[in-house]
């Protein structure tokens, strides 16, 4: 089955022995591009005696740690090829991911985004909130792990409205004159909405309960609204606030039910990937991506109920090493083919980053800023 | 009042002062007692940890209590002070008689790295007759207090009398708080006429801002960093497996994250290929891996050893050997540079053209460089340009860990008495 094909079927059609049986030999392919035109990649399968053409199981693809798209060119296809190299910088480090895309994969990427949506919102293009201001998503420069979600996301959108503006100091406030337009005008319609966890919370939970007894935040109503966040639960956490914390301040601002507020798992290293909560609150992976969990020490799987680093397997990453990725996450597995909701394939629940190693003592040692030889 | 004075935020039946004032109570009798009986006695303890099976629970309680053998103390006092006699009474020292008198009680903090550097650091001081409070991690507080348990049970028969390890027990407080407690701290800080900190900048840092006695001396054991060298006769010595065998006990022992734990060694470019010297450091640590306790490292320590792995295995120029777990990593290239540690048993090896370059990587943060150099001269020479450029210490394969006088620049123990003169 080709990636085409296996994009054309409903996402979470397959069982995960259908799907790993469908993807093996359209990894097997890229993988050899890998091989012929990334010398990197060449050595790395050298080092460690892997031969794409003897691939029997896509669970053999060895996997790249993420960090490493900030360190080296990826690549696997003819650099005159690529159309543009996605910079994706993160929240927590400085340094930049690289990920290289020809036509390709962006076609694929965004045909993948748009069919896993279309499992939550439906087929029908629907207006598009965003909790977050119009220079997030602009194209020049590095786009952030933010602006990527926006660009994603719109995928399935009619039209877009951005309620939020970022002040000359860089601060953001709610445009409650856009957010009341949009209240009014598709308060009996479908809509989706999408923000940044953080800044969903910091920015429009925290200034809509400053002005909640006033008249502009009494006309917010959206209650057919499927509200889409994602990433810096790290943040809130440290501030004690939990899901339900969350999901309930939404439901008191927006008007929306609760079990329409959903969190997805996303890297801007797998692109047309999102993992969004189910009506039940599990992630789920489509059939042109598979997911395991690692214990972090053995690196070997773990079963069903335990936690472990997230590896992702993707068809969709034609033009750079997207086929197998190890994250610095970890998620809960929760199981296969067995998802009340009807979604077949994995399912897990997003548990945290993995926590920074802080060694302490004498043997904590440190950069020096004095001459040459320091431990850069 | 028990042996023991063990003091629990939850459970605050003393204050630190009040812990102090029985210290001090306590201390005459150990003052009184002869540098002999005290260094019998912590002989006994080290026969007692070998024999017990606290030794095969505590990481490093095996090597400690190696260290405390007779020889070995009298011989790092006697490096220190000449002759352990001072201790004892006044003594001709160079045309002055004098008397090596504690300081009185000596503070401790100790960070939580090394589960047995709590029992180090106390036991130099216990050599000077100082009592002693010791803030230990949660982590620390189980080993320390059983291994002053078992001291305190020890017994020896001097001038026809039955001597308890109590005596030396009695002086010693165990304390675990947290170091955000301020208070806390500062109350430790000026009970103490002596203050030894063991930890990182932050660490160190806080306990230079707290109040002091205006007498109080405080030494500093920061971060460091160690690393080690081979020049080509050493390499290409029909001993060179032996001398890796004991390079890779530096490596993994205190699951490397000492301040004398290596993470980088430099070989001279000889007749053995890089990957080859690579191939003996695994054979090497998988002998002594397959030996040891495994302690498994901190997910994060797991993400940076994933990492590192990466790194190598994609650069076209660099060579990697490593577990299918996570258990060792052999990373090596021919970049002229330290590396930043990853810890988890991950050691850098670098083939270079000459050792003469690395003193230009030193600075003052290196702790420990073990220089296996056959040529004496040759390694007197680098170990001077070394010592220069900031290293503290330069031994032998299989000796970074041997805690002994200089450490980090300091004689400890003429730092932890009075010298009075009797004129």
């Amino acid at each position: 089955m080709s990636l085409r094909a296996l994009l054309s079927q409903p996402p979470y059609s397959l069982s995960v022995q259908e799907k790993i049986k469908a993807i093996l030999p359209i990894v097997k392919s890229q993988l050899r591009n890998g091989l012929e035109y990334n010398a990197n990649l060449s050595s790395w399968f050298s080092k460690i005696g892997f031969n794409p053409d003897h691939l029997s199981s896509l669970y053999d693809v060895p996997f790249l740690p993420t960090r490493m798209f900030k360190h080296f060119d990826l690549h696997t296809v003819s650099p005159d090829r690529l159309q543009r190299v996605l910079r994706s910088s993160s929240t927590t480090s400085q340094v930049a991911s690289k990920v290289p895309l020809d036509k390709e994969t962006i076609f694929s990427q965004s045909l993948a985004l748009s069919s896993i949506l279309q499992s939550y919102l439906g087929v029908e293009r629907l207006p598009f909130i965003i909790f977050d201001h119009p220079g997030v998503s602009t194209v020049s420069g590095d786009l952030t792990a933010r602006g990527a979600g926006v660009r994603g996301l719109s995928v399935c959108a009619k039209e877009c409205y951005f309620i939020m503006l970022q002040e000359l100091s860089g601060d953001l406030s709610v445009d409650w004159d856009v957010l009341n337009f949009v209240s009014k005008k598709y308060s009996s319609q479908r809509v989706y909405g999408f923000g940044f966890t953080f800044i969903v919370w910091s920015v429009f939970i925290n200034q809509f309960i400053q002005i909640r007894d006033k008249e502009a935040s009494r006309r917010i109503d959206l209650p057919n609204m499927l509200f889409l966040h994602s990433g810096g639960w790290k943040k809130l956490h440290q501030k004690l606030i939990t899901k339900d914390n969350f999901d309930q301040s939404l439901v008191n601002a927006l008007g929306l039910k609760s079990h329409n507020v959903r969190d997805f798992y996303g890297l801007a290293e797998q692109g047309g990937l999102i993992f969004v909560d189910c009506e039940f609150g599990f992630k789920h992976v489509p059939n042109f991506a598979s997911v395991r969990f690692l214990n972090p020490y053995t690196l070997v799987p773990v079963e069903p109920g335990e936690t472990g680093m997230i590896q992702i397997f993707s068809a969709l990453a034609a033009s750079y090493y997207g086929q197998s990725i190890l994250t610095e996450d970890l998620g809960r597995f929760i199981g296969v083919d067995d998802c009340p909701c009807g979604r077949k394939g994995e399912r897990f629940l997003f548990h945290s980053r993995v926590e920074k190693t802080e060694v302490r003592g004498c043997g904590d040692t440190f950069r020096s800023r004095h001459g040459q030889g320091v431990m850069t | 009042m028990s042996g023991l004075l063990i003091w629990n935020i939850n459970q605050p039946d003393l204050s630190i002062e009040e812990i102090s004032k029985v210290l001090h109570e306590s201390r005459r009798k150990l003052y009184e007692l002869p540098i002999s009986v005290i260094l019998a006695l912590i002989s006994k303890l080290s026969n007692a940890i070998m024999l017990s099976e606290i030794a095969d629970r505590f990481e490093g309680l095996s090597f400690f209590a190696q260290w405390l053998r007779r020889d070995n103390l009298l011989k790092m006092i006697r490096r220190d002070f000449g002759d352990e006699r001072f201790l004892d009474g006044f003594r001709e020292r160079h045309g002055s008689r004098v008397l090596a008198v504690p300081r009185g009680i000596v503070g401790h903090w100790v960070a939580g790295n090394v589960g047995v550097l709590p029992l180090f650091s106390l036991i130099q001081m216990v050599l000077c007759k100082n009592a002693n409070i010791l803030k230990v991690s949660e982590e620390a507080a189980a080993l320390t207090l059983e291994t002053l348990n078992l001291l305190s049970r020890q017994e020896i028969l001097h001038d026809g009398k039955l001597i308890s390890g109590k005596i030396i027990t009695d002086t010693i407080a165990v304390v675990s708080f947290s170091s955000s407690l301020n208070e806390l701290n500062i109350s430790l800080s000026l009970c103490s006429d002596m203050r030894v900190v063991w930890g990182s900048r932050f660490a160190a840092d806080g306990v230079l801002s707290l109040p002091v006695k205006e007498h109080g001396d405080t030494i500093i054991f920061g971060p460091k960093y160690s690393l080690g060298a081979f020049d080509v006769a050493s390499i290409e010595a029909v001993d060179f497996s032996a001398e890796i065998l004991k390079t890779v006990q530096d490596v993994v022992l205190f699951n490397q994250i000492a301040c004398s734990s290596p993470h980088v060694y430099f070989f001279e470019r000889s007749s053995r290929p890089l990957k080859w010297i690579m191939g003996q450091i695994k054979e090497k640590l998988e002998k002594v891996l397959a030996r040891r306790r495994i302690e498994r490292h901190a997910p994060g320590t797991c993400a940076n050893i994933i990492n590192a792995r990466g790194k190598y295995f994609l650069d076209i120029k660099r060579e990697i050997l490593c577990s299918r777990d996570l258990l060792w990593t052999v990373l090596g290239d021919r970049e002229l540079r330290l590396e930043d540690p990853v810890y988890g048993n991950t050691v850098f090896i670098k083939e270079i053209e000459s050792l003469d370059s690395i003193p230009g990587l030193m600075n003052r943060n290196i702790q420990c460089v073990s220089l296996a150099v056959r040529d004496g001269a040759r390694r007197e020479k680098l170990a001077t340009e070394f010592a220069y450029a900031g290293v503290d210490r330069l031994v032998t394969p299989g000796q970074m860990h041997l805690f002994d006088f200089p450490w980090d620049g300091v004689f400890p123990l003429s730092r932890a008495v009075r010298w009075v003169a009797l004129k």
